[in-house]
């Protein structure tokens, strides 16, 4: 399965390591670091979930099916939080080599709610190019 | 249903008919550029110009961007307005070559036309304004078009020298405008408590847009040397006191200046202040979602902006102890390129 970025909604960095994610319409903003923002990386790069497993199994000593389950509840979360979608189509082009597998860890979201308060407050409705239904002005 | 480019037509023609009689016109110039700003009558312009009234006025020169700003009650022309659903608040927001933005409760529209850098500003009756609309006026509108100038409208506080300065970030509460504000009176010049103009770069530079400070009562009390301005200040929705630092303390308005650093600031017990480095995953967790989230338009963009800038530039957590003045010391030396702390 490959997974594609829910770029209408969501803008993400890579600094210095750490991936940012933000959720521009929930206001949640997310970062994950170290073996998650490697399998961040990789799937937006095109890769599949085995296949980043495989690459992360070579070079770790924990047993494949650990490393591809690790692997596989993190596509999860990002993908209940709305973050990323399954596609069926294939990358364009052949996606670059993983490269040397990076040590694994433990792959962990962290999930950022303070700001949500801001959107409930002054949340932005986003409306088509047809625009608006208008109010009857005599009604006042 | 009215699509937003006929909206636009709509009020344009609106603003025309009450401006019928001779308005009033100011100009000034914001991130080096000329903002125009004309008002149908003088009661809306009362209402907003004090906040700009730190920036140096402008005479004779083409308009960068002319916001043509009117209200229903004094003016007696209104628009058609949106439907407003049972409990909807926030804003209709409307993307494209012509932007719109309705915030809902207070039935203000915000427009921006890109190809002629026109921008309409309408609100239904200037005696029910908004105080947060006179501390920061335009903001919409003032995002839309630093955007398509590659500039980055930011949440955020700025403070320094002409020699260089901080923006200071974090969400509401965090303490940037307290610290901010605390600047005042002191060898650090004030740009902003709130929101600022970034012009990016390889000189990256903070411009100024407002002269308003916000404060709660708690923050008040720590600012000693704004106490008289504050007496008799404006009240914000949320209780917050609004002032405008160009009315009391002229001298220490900063325009523009280099960006030398950003500083995150966080309240802690005691009244020691230390300083230490912020990893830029943290700086823009601090400034990126807080920006992004009250500024519909360019928001990709905006995000890879604020991201380049972060990659180039110094970070730093300051934490502020119940003497917001004790920081200042440590800003200067952030601002100078040494460690802030001893």
């Amino acid at each position: 399965m490959r997974y594609r970025l829910n770029d209408r909604d969501v803008v993400s960095e890579v600094l210095d390591g750490e991936v940012i994610v933000i959720h521009l319409q929930s206001g949640t903003y997310y970062s994950t670091l170290a073996s998650g923002a490697d399998i961040w990386n990789a799937l937006l790069s095109g890769r599949s979930v085995e296949e980043i497993a495989d690459c992360l199994a070579r070079g770790a000593e924990e047993e494949r099916a650990h490393i591809a389950a690790e692997v596989a509840r993190f596509v999860s979360e990002l993908t209940a939080e709305n973050l990323i979608f399954s596609t069926d189509s294939d990358p364009i082009g052949r996606p670059n080599d993983l490269g040397t597998a990076p040590a694994f860890v433990t792959p962990e979201l962290h999930k950022y709610t303070d700001m949500q308060e801001l959107l409930l407050v002054d949340p932005i409705h986003e409306v088509t190019e047809e625009g608006w239904p208008l109010r009857d002005t005599t009604e006042q | 249903m009215i699509d937003p480019i006929a909206a636009f037509a709509i009020a344009e023609r609106a603003f025309e008919a009450a401006n019928v009689r001779p308005g009033l016109e100011a100009c000034y110039r914001v991130a080096g550029r000329v903002l125009a700003l004309r008002f149908a009558g003088t009661a809306l312009a009362t209402k907003l110009l004090p906040a700009f009234a730190h920036l140096e006025a402008i005479e004779g020169t083409p308009a960068d961007l002319t916001i043509c700003c009117w209200d229903d009650a004094s003016s007696g022309v209104s628009i058609p307005e949106p439907i407003r659903e049972e409990g909807r608040r926030g804003v209709e927001y409307a993307d494209g070559p012509v932007r719109i933005a309705w915030e809902i409760e207070e039935r203000t529209l915000q427009a921006y036309d890109f190809r002629r850098r026109l921008a309409l500003f309408r609100t239904p009756d200037v005696a029910e304004l908004a105080t947060w609309e006179q501390g920061a006026p335009f903001r919409r509108i003032l995002h839309w078009w630093s955007a398509g100038l590659g500039l980055q409208f930011v949440h955020g506080a700025a403070v320094g020298t002409e020699v260089g300065g901080v923006l200071l970030i974090g969400r509401g509460g965090s303490g940037k405008s307290t610290m901010a504000l605390a600047c005042v009176g002191s060898s650090l010049g004030y740009a902003a408590d709130d929101y600022c103009i970034l012009e990016l770069g390889v000189w990256p530079c903070v411009h100024s847009i407002y002269s308003s400070g916000k404060a709660d009562a708690a923050s008040i009390a720590m600012l000693p040397r704004l106490a008289e301005a504050f007496h008799a200040s404006l009240i914000d929705q949320q209780g917050k006191s609004v002032i405008f630092i160009a009315q009391h303390a002229s001298q220490a308005i900063l325009r523009s200046f280099p960006l030398r650093a950003i500083v995150a600031p966080k309240i802690v017990s005691g009244f020691a202040c230390n300083a230490e480095v912020l990893p830029p995953g943290e700086a823009l967790r601090a400034l990126a979602p807080s920006t992004l989230f009250q500024s519909p338009g360019d928001r990709m963009q905006s995000f890879a902006r604020m991201s380049a800038l972060i990659r180039n530039i110094p970070c730093w957590r300051l934490y502020v102890g119940g003497d917001p003045s004790a920081a200042q010391p440590l800003l200067e030396a952030i601002i100078a390129g040494r460690s802030p702390n001893p």
